[in-house]
């Protein structure tokens, strides 16, 4: 598999924090990789020095085959964008002008501009200048602002902070297009795991500075299990049953449990019933990426 | 570095305070002369009225380009410049270069508006092109980008707006610190290695020394541009240095 981004043994250590302790991450090119952590787990560091912006204590990274203590880094950066914590933007410029000045940054002419603007939706802000800009808008102009080299891939910071639904679903529509009608291989950190699931392909998980695991959505599926949620009088009877069926369960409260493993309905309600159980509700569902992520970390708190 | 170059005097451009203060220069270099003109013990004339504004220069500088240098940082749009594929030593110099054309449109537009009104008004026109005019014009704009090299360096190292703060008064507290240093030791050496070393004091020198029509002494005439071209040559480079190993927000 070809990867546009590998990372080995990346170490960041401040005094004696260590933001990363020897993170290995690989996203294959065309890939929607979706970047899981808590809050302080080392998500922006890494982003950071993948951007340039901070370098690392120790170990090393590629951009496109290129390593990062090579002199043509700063090449292979030429086709990357990213979006690093808060968008980067001039804040007492039009959007309009924001752009402009990236094309000069780039050497590029002004001809993308409208292009760019309309494909973020922001080719109707006129003379506003971006102080006056909402949340959402200053985060797609920052979007914006990295697709003016035309980027082989994007690294996006926790892109969906304050948008509203409607921004979300945008920008979440601006994604998948540049994924799939440019090949643009994005990486993504956000905290919003329902959101980054319904963009991802590949996922890097990462806790107190180190990677747990790497999974592509298709071994997330695999693992997110299915259950059967089923509501009871007593689930103490519900445990002998499920025990004499060698189920795989777990109990919730006095009348809630989760079954893991696939039984027939029938003869599990008439042996409930047979020993006095009533049973209230009994209902499927499937193991999201957020219970998934926190099942992993072993707690709450992202 | 062309595209920083081209980016970076774009933002000047279309900076309403960059317009407004090369204003506010034109207009305060031919108040001076004015005054002079109308006052009444009137001794000045044109060469004098050249460089009125010199000591003004540093406020100058921290109104306009240094403030557009610490925005790069505080809006964080350097991000960008790094991430798109320019080196850190590119964007330091991008940074002094434009910073050093400001300074030196400033100072130029100073000295035309003085020379040309003090010679309108007060005379002494063809004293503009004498030696010790011409010296002294000479080293006021090495003076200007050494000014201009030592905030870059300290805008760049503190990157923010403190760091116009800092750049501010640096040459001042330094100045005051030489004034008691020479106050202690006392040696005319010392005192003369002062006035050219430290910034301020030798922007004294250098109008005192146009006010008195003639040069200065040969170890102030060479040590006044040698040392604002150590200034100009060494800040940068430990800037660089230091600026392509920190990380940034």
């Amino acid at each position: 598999m070809e990867y546009i981004i590998q990372t080995e043994g990346l170490c960041k250590y401040y005094k004696k924090f260590k933001a990363l302790d020897g993170v290995d991450i690989h996203v294959p090119k065309g890939s929607i990789y979706g970047f899981v952590g808590r809050n302080g787990a080392g998500k922006t560091t890494l982003i950071r020095i993948l951007s340039g912006v901070a370098f690392p204590t120790k170990g090393s990274f590629e951009i496109r085959g290129v390593k990062s203590t090579d002199r043509k880094i700063h090449e292979a950066r030429s086709r990357m964008g990213a979006v690093v914590e808060t968008p980067s933007i001039y804040l007492d410029m039009t959007a309009e002008q924001n752009i402009r000045q990236q094309c000069r940054a780039l050497g590029k002419d002004f001809s993308c501009v409208d292009g760019i603007l309309k494909l973020v939706g922001l080719s109707n802000t006129g003379k506003k200048l971006a102080k006056n800009f909402s949340l959402g808008m200053r985060q797609r102009l920052g979007i914006a602002f990295s697709l003016v080299n035309d980027p082989e891939f994007l690294i996006l910071d926790e892109p969906i902070n304050g948008l509203d639904p409607q921004g979300i679903i945008e920008v979440r529509n601006l994604l998948t297009s540049l994924n799939k009608e440019r090949g643009m291989t994005i990486l993504i950190s956000s905290h919003i795991l329902d959101e980054l699931s319904k963009l991802a392909t590949h996922y890097g998980f990462i806790e107190k500075g180190h990677i747990l695991r790497e999974m592509s959505a298709d071994e997330i599926e695999h693992a997110c299990r299915h259950m059967t949620r089923i509501t009871v009088s007593d689930t103490g009877i519900l445990s002998g049953v499920l025990d004499a069926m060698n189920a795989d369960y777990k109990v919730i409260s006095g009348t809630e449990a989760e079954i893991y493993s696939d039984f027939t309905v029938t003869p599990l309600v008439l042996a409930l019933h047979e020993k006095g159980c009533e049973v209230g509700k009994l209902s499927e569902s499937h193991e999201s990426l957020e219970t998934f992520f926190i099942n992993m970390v072993g707690g709450a708190g992202i | 570095m062309t595209r920083l170059l081209s980016e970076g005097f774009a933002k000047v451009k279309n900076s309403l305070r960059f317009w407004v203060c090369t204003a506010s220069i034109a207009a305060l270099s031919l108040m001076v002369v004015i005054m002079e003109k109308f006052s009444e013990v009137m001794h000045e004339e044109a060469p004098q009225m050249l460089l009125t504004m010199l000591s003004m220069q540093p406020l100058f500088m921290a109104i306009v380009p240094a403030m557009l240098l610490v925005r790069d940082f505080t809006q964080n749009t350097v991000r960008n410049k790094i991430i798109c594929g320019h080196t850190r030593t590119g964007i330091y110099l991008a940074h002094l270069i434009i910073f050093d054309a400001v300074a030196l449109f400033y100072h130029t537009v100073s000295m035309l508006v003085g020379g040309c009104a003090g010679a309108l008004l007060l005379g002494g026109g063809s004293d503009i092109t004498s030696e010790w005019s011409l010296y002294y014009i000479g080293v006021s704009y090495l003076l200007v980008l050494a000014y201009a090299s030592m905030t870059v360096f300290i805008c760049m190292i503190v990157r923010g707006i403190s760091g116009v703060i800092i750049a501010y008064i640096f040459n001042s507290l330094l100045a005051m610190f030489g004034g008691l240093a020479i106050f202690l030791v006392k040696d005319a050496d010392f005192i003369k290695l002062m006035s050219c070393v430290l910034l301020d004091m030798q922007a004294s020198d250098v109008i005192d020394g146009m006010a008195d029509l003639k040069l200065p002494g040969s170890f102030k005439m060479y040590g006044m541009p040698i040392a604002s071209l150590a200034y100009i040559v060494v800040l940068p480079i430990i800037g660089i240095s230091q600026f392509k190993k920190a990380d940034l927000k």
